[in-house]
Formats: C-alpha cells, sequence, structure tokens
C-alpha cells in the first residue's frame, strides 16, 4: 500500500499553508493577539473553508451571502470564543469549526429567503433549496451522513472532518488528534470511514 | 481481520487518499448483506469527499426545469474560491457594453444575465451573456467565458448558434451571439407535450449535423440537452450553450478532471470521470430524443449520487417500455446512441443521423400509397409541396384523409354564400371514425370591398386585388400550414405569419380566421399579380410538422401594407400570386357574429372526422390580364 502522506489532493506542498505549526498553537496564540499566528490560520483555513461552505450553500445563495465573509467571520470567532472550548489532547477544533459554519450557514440561507434584496433574483427559490452536496447525495443521505458523524467518537469526527471535510495533510490531523505519525492518523481516517459506512448502512 | 474487512479498509483509505477505488471489484469481494451496506456508505463518502475537494462540480441542478442558455456550471467554487454575482444592491442593468446597446434581459444565472442588445456598428440584433466580476477580483470565470466565446466562434453551421465575439469592458465580461426568437425543446416538451417520432427524428438529424460540426471542430459539446436547443420561428433547429465544451485536443491533460454537464443526460461513463468524448455527447443526444417522446429520462435518479449509481448499476428504462408505440426503427436509434459502453454506440454524429435518415426512410415508404396522383399535367411541378407535405405527416399515425380538389376548368366563380364548398371535391374518404379522430371544417372566402364574403373551391377565378381569409375550426388544437405555389413553381408561405397574431397550434373550438390579426385588425392575404393558376396547400396536424415548418421557413412571406400595384416591375416575378397581405375591411365585422353561427350549422353536414393529419390542395385560377 501507498504510504506517501498526501494533502487536499495529489499535489502536495511541501508545508501545510500557514506553516508547520499545528492549528492548536496558532489559535491559542492568535488568541493572545499574535497577529501573524492569526495570518497563518487564515492562510490554512480560507480555502478549505470555502469549499466547505460553497457545498453546502444552495447555488443562489451564492448570490446573496458573501462566501467569504462568511468563513472569515466564523474563523475569527472560532478563534476568539477559544476559550470556551477545550482543546483536549485529542483534540476536536475542526469540528468546531465545522459546526460553527454549518450553524453560520444555516442562519445566512434563512436570512436570504426573507431578504427582500433576493426576491428579484432569478433562482431564488421559496424554500432554502438544494446545496450543491445535496444535489451530489442526496438530501437523505447527506441526513444519514450526518446522524453517523455524530456517532463516531470525538477524535474519529475530528479526523474524518479534518481529513474529508477540510482536506488537511495527514500531518496535521496526527497534530489534531493527538497521533504519532501521518500513517497512524491516515489509518485512523480511513477506519474512521469505515465506522461511518457501517453506521450509514443501519440506517437503511 | 477478516478479507473483506481489508478490502473495505483499502477502500477506505483510498478515499481518504483522493484516488479512486475499483467499486466492482470491491462490491465482487462482498457477499455479506452487512459489507454490502457499507460499500454503499463508502460510496456515499467517496462522493462527499469529492466534493470537498472540489473535484465534482454539481451546481447545475438535476431538477431540469432550470432555464437555458443561460444555465452556467456553478457548483463547487475553484481553487481562488471567487463568486461571480451581480452585487444584489445594485440590480440597474448597464445600459451599454462596448458597441452593444442593451435593450432588455432575456435570462440570468448565477453567473450573470443574457441580454437581447443591438450592435450599433452593425446594426443587428444580438444576445449578449455578461458576466460581472466583482472589483479587484481575477476571476477564473471571466477566463472560461472568454474560452467559451472563442470555442463557439470556431464553429460556422446553420444548426449551430453563431457566436460573434467575447471581450472584457471596463471588468465586465461578454460573450455575444445570434439572436435566436423561439423556444428550448425543453420549453416546448413542458408547454406542449412530447414529441412524436417523426419530429424527433427531424430534430435529431438536424442536431446531428450540429454536433458534426462542433466535433469536426475539434470540441466536444459536454452538455447537449433539450434546454440548450432552441427551436427558431420558422422551424431552425439550433444548438447552443458551449459553456461546458472544451478541446478534443486537451482531453488527454484533463483526463481527470471535474465533471461537468447536466446529470440526467451524462453518459455512465462520464459519472466515473472518464473524459467526454464523441461518444458521450452521441449518448446525450440519445437522451435528448428519449426525453422528447417520453418527457422522461432513461436513467433516473434524485441525486448525482442517485444517477451514478443507477448507471453503474445499468437500471435503465427502456423506450420500447415507455412508447411501445413508436416505430422500431425510430426506437433502435436512440437505444443504439444510449449504449452504456461507449464502444457499442455510434462512432461519430454522421452515423447516428445516417441511421436517423434510414429511419425516416423506413416511415417514408408509407408515404407511396399516401401520396395522391395530383392532376397529371401538374405533377411534376407541384411534387416538391406535396412530397414536403407528404414526408411530414407520413410519420403521424394514421392519414385518413387525403384529399386532391380537382382542378375544376369551369370559369365561373361559385355564387356568394353558395353551397358549403369545402369539401366538394373528390371525396376519397375512407376515414372511419377512431378513438382521437377529431373534426375539421374549413371554407375559403374573396372578402369583397364591402365586407361581403365570397366562398371560394377549387377552380375559383381569382384576380389582382382580390382578398382572401380561410376559415377553420376544428375541434382539437391543430398545428395549421397554408402555402400558396403558383404556376411557374412560386411559393409563399401564407401561414403561419410572424407578425400576426394567430399562432400554432391553433387551439380548438373557435373558428379561426387565417391569416389572423394584428392590432385588433384582421389581415386577408391579396392576390398581387395574375397569370394562371395558384394552388392552395392547407395542412392541418395535431402534431407539430418540424421539417414542414423549417422548408416553409425559407420561403417568402407576404407582407403587410405591400400594396399590388405599387410593386416595382422587376419584383412582380417574386410576388406573383397571393403575395400581398391587407386589412379586410371591417364593414363586414359587424353582424358577422351572427352570419359565422349560421354558416356553422349549415357546414355541419360537411364536417370530416379525421385522424393524423389533414390535407388538402386547391386550384384556383388566375388567368392573366389581357
Amino acid at each position: 500500500m501507498d504510504r506517501q502522506d498526501r494533502s487536499g489532493g495529489n499535489e502536495q506542498p511541501p508545508q501545510p499553508p500557514g506553516g508547520a505549526d499545528s492549528t492548536v498553537e496558532l489559535v491559542h496564540r492568535a488568541k493572545q493577539g499574535d497577529r501573524d499566528a492569526l495570518d497563518r490560520l487564515f492562510a490554512r483555513y480560507m480555502q478549505p473553508l470555502h469549499r466547505f461552505a460553497s457545498g453546502r450553500l444552495p447555488p443562489w445563495a451564492r448570490d446573496v451571502v458573501d462566501t467569504d465573509d462568511l468563513v472569515q467571520e466564523t474563523l475569527l470567532k472560532t478563534v476568539r470564543n477559544v476559550g470556551t472550548f477545550k482543546p483536549r489532547e485529542s483534540g476536536s477544533f475542526h469540528a468546531y469549526l465545522r459546526q460553527g459554519l454549518k450553524n453560520r450557514i444555516r442562519d445566512e440561507v434563512k436570512k436570504a429567503v426573507r431578504s427582500p434584496t433576493a426576491r428579484g433574483l432569478e433562482r431564488t427559490p421559496r424554500e432554502p433549496g438544494a446545496s450543491p452536496l445535496e444535489q451530489t447525495i442526496g438530501r437523505q443521505a447527506l441526513e444519514r451522513y450526518e446522524r453517523a458523524l455524530e456517532q463516531l467518537q470525538e477524535d474519529e469526527r475530528e479526523a474524518v472532518v479534518a481529513r474529508i471535510e477540510l482536506g488537511m495533510s495527514y500531518e496535521e490531523v496526527a497534530r489534531a488528534i493527538g497521533k504519532p505519525s501521518s500513517d497512524a492518523a491516515r489509518m485512523m481516517v480511513s477506519r474512521a470511514l469505515v465506522r461511518l459506512a457501517k453506521e450509514m448502512g443501519h440506517e437503511r | 481481520m477478516s478479507a473483506e474487512e481489508k478490502k473495505l479498509i483499502e477502500a477506505a483509505v483510498r478515499i481518504s487518499d483522493g484516488e479512486r477505488v475499483d467499486w466492482d471489484d470491491l462490491e465482487r469481494s462482498v457477499s455479506e448483506e452487512e459489507d454490502r451496506a457499507v460499500v454503499r456508505g463508502l460510496r456515499v463518502l467517496e462522493s462527499i469527499s469529492e466534493v470537498h475537494r472540489g473535484r465534482l462540480s454539481t451546481g447545475r441542478p438535476i431538477d431540469t426545469q432550470a432555464p437555458t442558455v443561460m444555465e452556467e456550471p456553478s457548483g463547487v467554487e475553484g481553487e481562488d474560491g471567487n463568486v461571480v454575482r451581480f452585487p444584489a444592491e445594485n440590480p440597474e442593468p448597464p445600459r451599454n457594453w462596448g458597441q452593444l446597446e442593451l435593450i432588455e434581459k432575456i435570462g440570468e444565472g448565477s453567473f450573470g444575465e443574457v441580454y437581447r442588445a443591438r450592435d450599433t456598428r452593425l446594426d443587428r440584433e444580438v444576445a449578449l451573456k455578461l458576466l460581472r466580476l466583482r472589483s479587484g477580483r481575477v476571476d477564473k470565470r471571466a477566463t472560461s467565458v472568454i474560452r467559451e466565446g472563442r470555442l463557439m466562434a470556431k464553429v460556422r453551421h446553420p444548426n449551430v448558434v453563431s457566436v460573434y465575439g467575447a471581450e472584457d469592458h471596463e471588468g465586465c465580461v461578454g460573450v455575444w451571439m445570434e439572436f435566436v426568437s423561439g423556444d428550448t425543446l425543453e420549453g416546448l416538451v413542458r408547454d406542449r407535450g412530447t414529441f412524436g417520432a417523426r419530429e424527433a427524428t427531424l430534430i435529431g438529424i438536424e442536431l446531428c449535423r450540429a454536433l458534426a460540426a462542433v466535433h469536426k471542430a475539434g470540441l466536444v459539446h459536454r452538455d447537449v440537452k433539450a434546454q440548450n436547443v432552441m427551436r427558431a420561428e420558422g422551424g431552425r433547429i439550433l444548438l447552443m450553450d458551449f459553456g461546458a465544451g472544451w478541446d478534443i485536443a486537451e482531453e488527454s491533460v484533463r483526463s481527470n478532471s471535474s465533471i461537468s454537464g447536466t446529470p440526467l443526460y451524462m453518459a455512465p461513463e462520464t459519472f466515473m470521470n472518464k473524459a467526454p468524448t464523441v461518444r458521450s455527447d452521441i449518448y446525450s443526444l440519445g437522451v435528448l430524443l428519449y426525453h422528447l417522446v417520453t418527457g422522461s429520462y432513461p436513467v433516473r435518479g434524485d441525486s448525482f449520487f442517485g444517477l451514478r449509481e443507477a448507471h453503474i448499476h445499468h437500471e435503465t428504462s427502456l423506450l420500447r417500455d415507455e412508447r411501445s408505440d413508436l416505430p422500431e426503427a425510430f426506437i433502435k436509434v436512440v437505444e443504439h446512441a444510449l449504449a452504456w459502453n461507449p464502444e457499442e454506440r455510434f462512432t461519430t454524429a454522421g452515423q447516428m443521423e445516417q441511421a436517423l435518415q434510414a429511419a425516416l426512410g423506413v416511415e417514408s415508404s408509407v408515404e407511396t400509397h399516401l401520396t395522391p396522383g395530383p392532376p397529371s399535367a401538374t405533377r411534376g411541378r407541384r411534387a416538391r409541396w406535396l412530397q414536403v407535405a407528404a414526408a411530414a405527416v407520413a410519420g403521424l399515425a394514421v392519414l385518413t384523409g387525403w384529399f386532391v380538389l380537382r382542378d375544376r376548368t369551369g370559369p365561373e366563380a361559385p355564387p356568394i354564400d353558395s353551397t358549403p364548398a369545402t369539401a366538394e371535391a373528390t371525396t376519397t374518404e375512407a376515414a372511419v371514425p377512431a378513438a382521437g379522430s377529431y373534426s375539421v371544417e374549413a371554407s375559403l372566402f374573396r372578402v369583397m370591398q364591402d365586407g361581403r364574403r365570397e366562398r371560394l373551391g377549387s377552380g375559383s377565378r381569382l384576380a389582382v386585388g382580390d382578398k382572401l381569409t380561410l376559415e377553420l375550426e376544428a375541434s382539437r388544437a391543430l398545428h395549421v400550414y397554408v402555402i400558396n405555389e403558383d404556376e411557374s413553381g412560386h411559393a409563399y408561405a401564407l401561414f403561419p405569419l410572424p407578425n400576426l397574431d394567430l399562432k400554432n397550434p391553433l387551439p380548438a373550438g373557435p373558428r379561426h380566421a387565417l391569416p389572423g390579426t394584428r392590432d385588433g385588425k384582421s389581415f386577408s392575404w391579396e392576390v398581387t399579380t395574375s397569370g394562371g393558376r395558384e394552388h392552395l396547400l392547407i395542412v392541418a396536424s395535431p402534431e407539430r410538422l418540424v421539417e414542414f415548418e423549417a422548408e416553409m421557413g425559407a420561403l417568402p412571406r407576404p407582407r403587410p401594407d405591400q400594396v399590388a400595384m405599387a410593386v416595382p416591375e422587376e419584383a412582380l416575378v417574386h410576388l406573383r400570386g397571393l403575395g400581398g397581405l391587407s386589412e379586410v375591411p371591417t364593414t363586414a365585422e359587424t353582424g358577422s357574429a351572427g352570419r359565422l353561427f349560421e354558416m356553422a350549422d349549415h357546414l355541419a353536414s360537411t364536417k370530416e372526422l379525421v385522424e393524423g393529419a389533414w390535407v388538402r390542395q386547391i386550384e384556383l385560377e388566375n388567368p392573366a390580364e389581357d
């Protein structure tokens, strides 16, 4: 089996965007006012979070919701509130960030549906409508996935979210869940995926 | 760890690594239902992973009712993550763009908007697809739109919308193209129901030609669908929107690139991340033909993933199950285009066209015994329009009535409001009333100066300045076509006329006076020149006759305000026969309702029961003036 570590896709940058420091370290430094740490967090998460948001925003909503603003604000808020979440040794920063963004998207979509500025736009439906992710796998499958994700152990969930949803490198995943190596993180993600698939299968 | 479990973990590792999973192999290696459920779950996870990697472009709605030209593969954002949009707070559209003057908005999508515009330099109407960039941003879609324009401009073909150019004006990127007035095939299916096999075949032939031109230019269209085909006024079929098009030459480079195209029309192999090819375009065309005759799709699913599953498991609804009434030859062509294995499909669009032509030929053989023998003296000359009409209606289920109103040499016109003359000809009526049959009643009138009307029949004599109108009433909605052909073979399309209000299909019930009205005024056809005989061909059909319309589209039409005597000498040859269009004297309007009613009563005995198409040819004398 190919043991090479991979980040977001087949093209592997030598370092994750924003440097090699662990996210938890960066978050804590940023919270203490370290501007550089904050910039590096942005460099690391803007793209993956943007992709995440794009997958969950109905296409029409992107005409009225600024995805960049949404992502930036969520990231800032998460960093600001970092004191209220306890970064354990296993860590759950990614899952926390993801939840924040999900909530924010849900609120924005609700707001956009009500917003009078959205009324004139052709694609604005009466109800929120399907996001690209829903269009891809179907609403039911997406709901099954979300429920199954909740059934996982915290570190399993963190591993799946960080790797599958946010495209973090195995190195970063290892740091986030407190695993000694990229290989261990890779196995963790894979086993968590099989567990998820089982949970989803049980629901059928 | 069991062998099955090991296989599942391996698949999960590949998903996590962003690599392809051999699902066929995996499915073969698990036997327990529980493991199969895990495989299904892993497939969903693979899709989720791909969406998050930006691999799948899924923004195209499964719902095919979405608007047309104006669509754009939106989906997951590109690496730069920029979104193209019109700021909601600035709904005011621009007035000008380069040399184009914007007239009205005709469509919009997440990428921007489409306008009807005027090219002030060339003084012609164009369609402008505008994409506005947010200030200070470099946008990948700008490049892709300009690229789309460049690709489309490579293709010049009567069945492909012509693109004139693509530019960036002060941060506003746009592509301008031929303005086509008409309906999309999707709109037609939605509003008027499904097509018959013959119409679908004729549309298919034109689309094969369009695709052949696209492929010849080294492109794959990638988004052939009913929303991307226009039926222009006059019947021309036009393929448009190369939003998803790309160079065949680049295929190798992009073989693992993102999926685009509308999922319901996508070939099975493109779901497996195979690059689109000529044969996947052919598959999409097969889906389009299937859709035209059924309103549905061969492979169905409520999501991208569901569709992919259905493709993987070969869950196809056969056309012969959906529409067993269709001709076998047509069904075979569609099935061939829809072969799961691309190798088993037509190799080229030309090959598919050939097969469609052959299917048409099989049907057309019916024509030989349906086509009547027109009077021998004129057989050769009029063969053309009769053939066109015969070909147009041969594909319809049954053709019960085909009448030729015989050339009556008698010089006298029937007396005013004489006995009904509609079917006074040789009625070769073999019609057996059957389910699905309908009644038609039609009369041709000369409108006199004082507004009175004189019924005309075959052999009636015309003179320059005569104004004619055709009244028609049917028990179901019909597509009606009227053509005038004179002795020398010049023909005019007399109905439908684009500048009048009366449009096909004529609704069932009320009596319609052709050619129609405009601004509340009734119009008639005017005899502008004389010489020999005029032949009036009237075709009525419950189904739209696309090929016939296309043929008619090339004919000159009478113009309103065209006064016979004012026509310059040299133009006369082109304005023979019923070339003019004039307003009917309105004096007859008063009290005409009563008369119409009376006449309807009177004509009831000649109401004809028809199934399929109804065709009449009337010969009128139009002797040269001494």
